[in-house]
């Protein structure tokens, strides 16, 4: 790194520091919010996976779970994405009859 | 009647003791009759902010145990007639005032002001809960940092509990040369994360530490973007419909122009 570039550089050229900022603060909201510790928030997702997991393939890795706050009352958000192949199902029943 | 209005935030060093004696002085330039008191008991600072400090005689607590009458302790501004302070208790702690005094003083004062500003100490304890208690709106203020924001979240989560009405947000210390490179949190990124009304942008602007120096709140400074800024949350404090503006602070050209513009 030549000495023009260490006085110029950013603390990581790749990302901006404000969309670091925008998603740590995210993170540690949630957990304010609902009082809920890293580990409660964990198994609250697992067992909310484990309930939809009954019906649906879910792509665990993929899912988000929120929490938003809104004049006084705090909603749960969760976002988990199916991962079950829509047509394929229906086909394998016909090939077998 | 009045209004009631906590400044309030959290954490500390976020500039609520500013802001309290800017709006209120913008206020009293608008000719209402303000009012501010300092609840930060043990740890008083809108009476040097203010450059008052040399005029005190009685303070809170004095009122609020009945050694002297609302009125005494009130200390009358140096140029802005209608524009007054109840100083602060230095020797005492947060314990000495209870919220349901404070709510009995704030309800008897409105009755005599256009508006009572009321300058929060930063936390949630005691202090916080009796600064909050007689309160009818509460302004909330932030800047563009993790932890300023966290600690706003928080105390909005904690006003709404207490029955305010939705608290409106004010972002100071605002860095627009760093916005633009990617390295603050916009104001957008916050209210999106807070979820709030905003009522406030103000600009870092050394001129702040200049006027604190002199005891002179920045809004008597026509020049100063942030005095502007200021002015501007009075006037929506009011009902006025004002534009925000995104810019200002350090910059020799905006300084140029405005020296120009008037």
């Amino acid at each position: 790194m030549t000495i023009l570039q260490r006085i110029f550089r950013r603390n990581d050229p790749g990302e901006k520091s404000r969309l670091a900022a925008k998603e740590r603060l995210k993170l540690v909201l949630v957990q304010d919010r609902v009082n809920l510790d890293h580990d409660r928030m964990e198994a609250l997702k697992n067992d909310l996976i484990d309930v939809v997991d009954r019906y649906l393939d879910i792509d665990r890795e993929a899912m988000e779970v929120s929490f938003l706050r809104e004049k006084g009352s705090v909603s749960i958000v969760a976002s988990l994405p199916v991962q079950n192949d829509i047509l394929p199902a229906p086909e394998r029943r016909r090939g077998t009859a | 009647m009045g209004e009631v209005i906590v400044i309030t935030s959290g954490k500390g060093g976020v500039g609520k003791t500013t802001t309290t004696a800017n709006i209120g002085t913008a206020l009293a330039m608008m000719g209402k009759r303000t009012l501010l008191i300092d609840t930060d008991i043990g740890l008083r600072n809108l009476d040097v902010v203010m450059g008052l400090e040399n005029r005190i005689v009685y303070h809170l607590v004095d009122v609020t145990e009945g050694r002297c009458r609302p009125r005494q302790a009130m200390i009358k501004d140096k140029k802005l007639e209608r524009l007054s302070l109840i100083p602060a208790a230095q020797t005492r702690d947060k314990t000495a005032v209870s919220e349901s005094r404070m709510k009995e003083l704030t309800d008897e004062l409105k009755e005599d002001f256009d508006y009572v500003l009321i300058d929060c100490p930063a936390g949630i304890e005691q202090g916080f809960k009796n600064a909050v208690a007689g309160a009818d709106r509460a302004l909330v203020v932030t800047t563009p940092e993790i932890s300023a924001v966290r600690d706003a979240d928080r105390v909005i989560g904690l006003l709404e509990a207490a029955g305010l009405p939705a608290p409106e947000v004010i972002v100071n210390r605002v860095r627009f040369d760093m916005v633009r490179k990617g390295d603050m949190m916009t104001i957008e990124d916050i209210l999106d994360i807070l979820a709030v009304e905003l009522i406030g942008i103000v600009a870092d602007d050394e001129d702040i530490v200049i006027s604190t120096n002199r005891g002179e709140p920045i809004v008597k400074n026509q020049l100063s973007t942030a005095g502007r800024s200021f002015r501007d949350i009075a006037a929506r404090i009011t009902g006025e419909d004002i534009p925000f503006v995104q810019s200002g602070g350090r910059n020799f050209w905006r300084r140029f122009k405005a020296v120009f513009a008037r």
